[in-house]
């Protein structure tokens, strides 16, 4: 999948990046992303792959856009009160970059639907808000050893893995219960730092570059302004992944 | 003998578990994650961890916003 003239220019910066260049951005090109809710990271993370040239971008969620959103939500705007959130962010995002598929997905992440979204994937990005339906797209990713960017918010905290089924603990293994939504607290920079981690570490997988945030749980506390690194490993008994090898 | 919890070093008695220090700072909760010298300590090892002299605990609370 060649580049145009017209890619070479607009994506001239991250063609500079070492061991990116013009095999990288072809690459991004072929890569298809999904990315699970369309709030405060999901707008964000959207963003930045449109950005980037990530060829095919899967958005989905199931719900609308309310004056509450705004302060972090970023492609949602006060002319999309109502709208569908898939809709009012493909909008933008194909303003953003005409040359990349953005696909709407207006549906909720449940354990029917949740197997086919996964299949013909290349990464999954969880910008979910709670975790029982984490743990649904979780359960899909292992299954079809699809690789899971995992990262969630709380007021000025944050967290980010990089799930690589069979090769790093799995969402279950961290988290053993099912269940943990509320509504949450969230200043609107926090999932911006988040979200920037996740793309970084989406547009690491996809191009073969960097070291991946693979069996670490990076937290992030922008209270404090600390970022700490904690070794994960596999449970053996996780009902999930533990058959994987 | 001193455990380092949430970055204060305290006095235990000996053979404190994980589950022991969770129930003395009433931590439970399903989003919590415990970290013990840098290395994450699986919910089902909690009981089974047993902390020593030196250890460095850090109680961290899931994030599951989005």
């Amino acid at each position: 999948m060649s580049l145009t003239t017209e890619e070479r220019n607009r994506y001239d910066r991250q063609l500079m990046l070492d061991g990116f260049g013009e095999p990288g951005q072809e690459r991004l090109k072929a890569s298809r992303v999904l990315v699970a809710g369309v709030g405060g990271l999901g707008t964000v993370a959207a963003q930045y792959l449109a950005a980037a040239g990530v060829g095919r971008i899967v958005l989905v969620d199931y719900d609308v856009v309310v004056m509450s959103n705004l302060n972090r939500q970023i492609l949602h705007w006060e002319s999309d009160l109502g709208r569908k959130k898939t809709d009012s962010a493909a909008e933008k995002l194909s303003q953003l970059n005409s040359t990349v598929t953005v696909i709407p997905r207006y549906l909720k992440i449940d354990d029917e639907i949740t197997d086919s979204l996964v299949t013909e994937i290349d990464v999954v990005i969880d910008a979910l808000d709670n975790l029982e339906a984490r743990q649904i797209l979780n359960r899909s990713c292992v299954k079809h050893r699809v690789p899971f960017i995992f990262g969630g918010v709380n007021g000025f905290k944050g967290m980010v893995t990089t799930i690589l089924p069979g090769r790093t603990p799995c969402l279950a293994c961290l988290f053993p219960n099912r269940t943990g939504s509320r509504k949450l607290p969230v200043l609107g920079a926090t999932p911006g730092v988040i979200a920037g981690l996740q793309v970084t570490e989406t547009i690491k997988y996809l191009t073969g570059n960097g070291r991946l945030l693979a069996n670490r749980l990076l937290s992030y506390d922008g209270e404090i302004m600390r970022f700490k690194d904690t070794s994960v490993s596999r449970n053996p008994e996780c009902p999930v992944c533990s058959s994987l090898d | 003998m001193r455990v380092t919890v949430d970055g204060f070093p305290e006095d235990f008695p000996a053979g404190l578990t994980i589950a022991d220090l969770v129930d003395i700072r009433k931590a439970d909760d399903t989003t919590l994650i415990t970290e013990v010298n840098h290395r994450f300590i699986h919910k089902k090892d909690y009981g089974l961890t047993v902390l020593v002299d030196g250890d460095q605990v850090e109680f961290i609370y899931a994030a599951f916003g989005g």
